[in-house]
């Protein structure tokens, strides 16, 4: 995995919620950062991942990942995403 | 009932074999944009969107987010939420914005509209279709937002008007001008590349979070709704420079001239922004140079550092941005400054409060070089000679801002920085190895540009005295000039005098 820094910035919602629960419970080592009024900063070494299984759990209700649009505010790393996983990693 | 497709076999559905082959006429001309440029394409089913939307899941998701927006402006517009920002002067950065950037929304809603006719992949044409539906929601969205405003405060009236003719807007214009007469695999380098995937994060992250902490509810909303597409939009920008260069090896020197061309056009555009993150903003959560080194250095380090297998380098001159982080925003702020009595906005000297703040973003520079002239400006308002430039600048040929930059580079931040090429007999001034790089590629492109000042001077812009220029640009009496005792700080104290009029009668009395 590479040694280079991703990240994704989420809107600080209530939508957004369990998708950054979901990226703290699955990517242990991810830093937050709550320094910019408005949004989640959410930086990782190499990857970040979640998978539907644990946003849906976290939502209490079948999340459809896409969602993810709704408060995507901005990412860095290339892009790979399924019905069941959402990943941005560098290769 | 039939078990839903998956997401891969949705998104294939939806961009393969929907194309065919054309018999009545040879594919070079139905398509006949698509190898001038001498970019070679041998199979574009290679041709990927990460985001694999659907088009019922792209209008889903897109009207989720209007019903969002517009609940909010409304209730904002009920709420005279205008009257809880931080300053009127802050709207200063909302008229450079509406002035400045939303015609580049509109301007990338025609270029993707563009692209999509004339790719022949059908992968290309359905995300180039789906970008440009992106864009033209973003300029709506931005303009029905601002609406607002401009029922309170000047200069938001005539964005697009403006946006074809006043200077320091041919900035913007003249960069996204570039690239839309350009080819359609150069539009998409420059756009959805090196503005979108590079830059784009420095103009919308510290923007939103500028307006957030300035208390601009609406500027909030309308931004994080546009910055969902474009972070759709950045990671495209980056899967098409793996796509075009993956495709033949010739590609890659092309490519990689268009980034270093595009990279330093859109930084100089970001100019503006700088001005505004440091100067403008009544309350800055993070400095120009902060945005900087987190989103360029680190952010594009890591980008370039993944492309490098691909062969692709960092952007020519891009130590010179990095070098120049320091300087830019005080160098341009200053022009905006001396020439606001010719703009759409009002500036004014920083406060105490503000100029402690860039002392201490900028310890490196600020109190050296920059202080010492604002209290210069300072003390010349004080005697009543509050400085404008009552020249016209000579701008870049190239990205046309005013020649206001140091040669940093050189080792010599004092000195303006210049340089000058020789074309067809004539002399062209650039304001730097960047720009005089990009004029000397294509001279017979960059001769032609629409320069401003070299147009008041020909007489092309309404007339020869300032006021008829002024009228030409759309501009109102109280537009322009000094922010102290302008028309919004005037009505912005009236409206918040209220609350204090009984101290005011009792210290008074």
């Amino acid at each position: 995995m590479s040694e280079s820094k991703v990240f994704i910035i989420l809107q600080h919602n209530e939508d957004a919620r369990p998708f950054a629960e979901a990226f703290e419970q699955e990517n242990p080592e991810a830093v937050f950062k709550y320094d910019q009024p408005g949004m989640i900063r959410i930086e990782n070494i190499g990857e970040l991942k979640i998978t539907e299984e644990v946003v849906s759990e976290l939502a209490g209700r079948d999340v459809d990942l896409q969602e993810l649009h709704l408060v995507l505010v901005s990412l860095s790393g290339c892009v790979d995403e399924d019905d069941d996983y959402f990943k941005v990693s560098w290769n | 009932m039939a078990k839903k497709l998956n997401m891969r076999k949705r998104y294939e559905l939806l961009t393969r074999g929907l194309g065919w082959e054309p018999t009545y006429q040879p594919k070079e001309k139905v398509f006949p944009q698509e190898s001038y440029e001498g970019i070679k394409i041998v199979d574009w089913d290679k041709w990927e969107d990460p985001f694999r939307l659907t088009a019922e899941a792209y209008w889903k998701y897109q009207a989720e987010k209007d019903k969002k927006l517009y609940a909010i402006i409304d209730s904002f517009a009920q709420n005279n939420g205008h009257l809880n920002l931080t300053n009127a002067s802050y709207i200063n950065a909302l008229k450079i914005f509406i002035q400045g950037v939303s015609p580049l929304e509109y301007g990338a809603h025609r270029g993707f509209a563009n692209l999509a006719r004339q790719f022949s992949g059908e992968g290309a044409q359905i995300a180039c279709q789906m970008q440009s539906i992106d864009e033209l929601r973003h300029v709506q969205t931005q303009i029905h937002t601002l609406s607002h405003y401009n029922k309170h405060f000047t200069g938001l009236h005539d964005p697009f008007h403006m946006h074809d003719r006043v200077w320091y807007l041919s900035v913007p214009k003249s960069y996204f001008d570039d690239a839309r007469s350009a080819g359609p695999f150069e539009f998409m380098t420059s756009i959805s590349f090196a503005f979108e995937y590079i830059l784009t994060n420095l103009l919308f992250v510290p923007f939103m979070s500028g307006a957030a902490h300035n208390g601009d509810m609406a500027t909030v909303t309308f931004g994080f709704s546009a910055q969902s597409d474009e972070s759709r939009h950045m990671t495209l920008g980056l899967e098409i420079i793996k796509f075009i260069v993956e495709q033949h090896e010739d590609n890659l020197e092309i490519v990689q001239g268009w980034i270093d061309k595009h990279f330093w056009r859109a930084y100089r555009v970001l100019g503006l922004v700088s001005a505004m993150q440091d100067y403008m903003l009544p309350d800055s959560p993070m400095s120009w140079k902060e945005a900087w080194d987190i989103y360029f250095v680190d952010n594009c380090g890591a980008l370039f550092k993944d492309l490098g297998r691909y062969g692709l380098r960092m952007p020519k001159f891009h130590e010179q941005a990095t070098e120049e982080s320091e300087h830019l925003s005080h160098q341009i702020y200053t022009v905006l400054y001396q020439f606001s009595h010719a703009a759409a906005f009002q500036t004014e000297v920083p406060s105490k409060e503000k100029m402690d703040w860039l002392s201490e973003k900028y310890p490196n520079t600020f109190d050296k070089y920059y202080r010492p002239r604002w209290e210069m400006y300072a003390q010349m308002e004080k005697e009543g000679k509050r400085y404008f430039n009552a020249g016209l600048p000579q701008v870049c040929q190239t990205c046309q801002v005013p020649m206001c930059f140091t040669d940093i580079s050189k080792g010599n931040p004092m000195e303006l920085s210049y340089r000058v090429s020789e074309f067809n007999g004539d002399k062209f001034h650039t304001c730097s190895d960047g720009c005089k790089s990009i004029f000397d590629h294509e001279p017979e492109k960059y001769a032609h540009a629409w320069i401003p000042p070299h147009q008041i001077f020909q007489g092309n812009c309404g007339g020869a005295e300032m006021p008829d220029v002024l009228k030409y640009y759309h501009f109102n009496e109280d537009d322009s000039g000094e922010y102290k005792g302008s028309a919004d700080d005037n009505s912005w104290k009236a409206a918040h005098h209220n609350s204090n009029d009984d101290n005011d009668i009792k210290e008074s009395a």
